[in-house]
């Protein structure tokens, strides 16, 4: 059953094409354009309002590379609608700058970096100051800063498109394993060969290990293909073989919980229409437990919730080493616990009127 | 016999499809279940291929009880359901050879009645093209080779003959006669009495889930 199944999946040009150019392609290549408009943003001036004081344009003068002042006539409501980033307010006294109040939008990341820039500003217009007052006291800006910085930038990291890929080996692991095993319970009812499958003298349970094998390869194929897609295309490179064994292991995992639990809505479900909107729900609770990891952990408890799981096992996998192999055990057993109840259940659902 | 209904008792709900049905169908006899819509004919058919339970009564084919051994059951019944369909990517042949495995046939098996049946309804134009190039007439024989390709000894056929055109529902009429010539049972449900005059040995009319009559062919003038 599972190989007609796979050579009657392989056989659908349109799921095949859309299953596997979104997230192959088009995934890698949205996350390039989000992260090169970020770069372009944050490489550009912050656009800022300047009101109060006209020592302001005056100080801004100190920053021509990180800020841009913009004229406006009414500088709170250029802020409100997004016009400038954010609105500078100076006070003066007998030509000298002495308080600044930088006004920007909460949710806001232009506002957050355009305040970071107009503090760096400051600085610098501040600094002759300081070191005059510093020298007026016999000291120096050097007796002021014992510790020293440097920075040396090595190349590495993933980006912020290489750490969405844990991410979409849950999203696309489970959206594969459960489009398919909707098409392929529900479906079937839909297309009135559902009936014909039930009068044949196949036990439940093989019935529906034999779809959710189909769905697992699915599912896993799609999840490995778009992280490994993101990260060659979007993130550091070509992924190694030991992250390729991470991920292989991850997607198993995400896409054996999908695909089980989806065939129980299928089960349920007169179309596969109806399987997949039921399946959205599904979706957003594993969305939510993958996005909770960071609140979590990555404990020894938090490798035995299926879907949690496969997200860190993915995670560890990027970062450069192999999970712990307690931490795949542990892993490999819940998933695989839970998906067994799952097809229990499933082939119980069978022959439901 | 083949087939035999005690009591049967079927309810969704609050709604009783099934009260009390008996019938028996013996082997090598073509009976022709006829009614209105809403009769019972599709539910009875369901509960013989065991698709779906009755709650009282008891229904045996083959000598094996529908609910304490359906897949027994299942071994020995060939099913056409009214809106039965195929698959769409595969041709007729990897149907066929697809159902012998589910069955437990051997390849060689699946081969040789595959062969057969494809030359006995006339599929050998289309059986290599896969199924969503089929009319409805192509669709229904592959159903019908479906439901034979192991032999059964119970055919069930809900309207096999609906929407299709003459020539075809002429081949489908033939084949089923000549099945139950072969020694095998065939319940057959049907709204069209000229179909079931043409194709079957005794009517069992229903209405309302209940046997209102039944006539044996050769008596009607």
């Amino acid at each position: 059953m599972a190989a007609k199944e796979l050579v009657d999946l392989s056989r659908d040009r349109r799921a095949l094409l859309l299953g596997f150019l979104v997230p192959v392609l088009a995934v890698p290549v949205m996350s390039l354009l989000v992260e090169g408009s970020t770069a372009r943003r944050l490489q550009s001036p912050s656009r800022v309002a300047v009101a109060g004081s006209p020592e302001g344009r005056e100080l801004l003068r100190f920053g021509e590379d990180l800020v841009e002042p913009v004229a406006v006539g009414d500088p709170e409501e250029a802020l409100r609608s997004g016009q400038v980033a954010a609105v500078v307010e100076v006070s003066a006294e007998a030509g000298e700058v002495r308080e600044v109040v930088v006004r920007y939008r909460a949710r806001d990341p232009d506002g957050l970096v355009a305040k970071e820039r107009v503090a760096q500003v400051v600085a610098r217009y501040a600094l002759p100051a300081v070191d005059r007052t510093l020298r007026a006291h016999g000291l120096d800006r050097e007796a002021l800063t014992p510790v020293r910085v440097r920075e040396e930038v090595v190349p590495g990291g993933t980006g912020w498109t290489g750490r969405l890929a844990p991410l979409l080996v849950v999203v696309w692991g489970f959206a594969g394993a459960s489009l398919v095993a909707a098409d392929l319970s529900a479906g079937e009812r839909e297309r009135g060969t559902w009936d014909a499958l039930r009068s044949a003298p196949v036990h439940r349970l093989a019935l529906v290990g034999g779809k959710f094998v189909a769905c697992w390869v699915a599912g896993a194929v799609l999840a490995v293909l778009s992280a490994s897609s993101q990260l060659l295309f979007a993130g550091p490179g070509p992924v190694e073989g030991v992250q390729l064994g991470g991920l292989v292991v991850a997607a198993l995992c995400a896409s054996a919980v999908a695909g089980s639990a989806a065939l129980v809505v299928g089960s349920l479900s007169r179309s596969a229409r109806e399987a997949n909107q039921w399946a959205v729900p599904l979706y957003l609770v594993a969305l939510a437990t993958a996005a909770g990891a960071d609140l979590v952990g990555a404990s020894q408890a938090a490798f035995a919730v299926p879907v949690l799981n496969a997200f860190l096992l993915a995670q560890r996998a990027l970062a450069g080493g192999p999970p712990e192999g307690a931490q795949v055990g542990s892993a490999v057993v819940s998933s695989a616990g839970v998906c067994l109840l799952l097809l229990v259940a499933a082939a119980r659902l069978v022959d439901r009127d | 016999m083949s087939v035999e209904l005690v009591g049967l008792r079927k309810r969704y709900g609050r709604a009783e499809v099934l009260r009390g049905l008996s019938f028996r169908v013996d082997a090598g006899e073509a009976v022709a279940l006829v009614g209105p819509n809403g009769a019972g004919k599709t539910t009875t058919l369901r509960v013989l291929a065991t698709l779906t339970r009755p709650t009282e009564g008891t229904a045996r084919v083959c000598g094996w009880d529908v609910t304490r051994h359906p897949e027994r059951v299942r071994r020995c019944v060939g099913m056409v359901a009214e809106q039965g369909g195929v698959y769409g990517r595969l041709s007729a042949l990897e149907t066929l050879h697809y159902f012998g495995a589910l069955y437990g046939l051997d390849r060689r098996e699946v081969e040789r009645r595959a062969e057969q049946l494809v030359s006995w309804l006339g599929m050998e134009e289309f059986c290599r093209s896969p199924a969503f190039t089929y009319s409805r007439g192509m669709r229904q024989r592959v159903q019908l080779a479906r439901a034979l390709l192991h032999d059964p000894s119970v055919l069930l056929l809900d309207e096999p003959t609906s929407g299709l055109d003459a020539p075809t529902a002429r081949v489908v009429r033939e084949a089923v006669r000549s099945l139950a010539r072969q020694g095998r049972c065939v319940v057959l449900a049907t709204h069209s009495q000229e179909e079931a005059q043409q194709v079957c040995d005794r009517l069992v009319l229903l209405e309302d889930g209940v046997v209102r009559q039944e006539v044996s062919l050769c008596r009607v003038p």
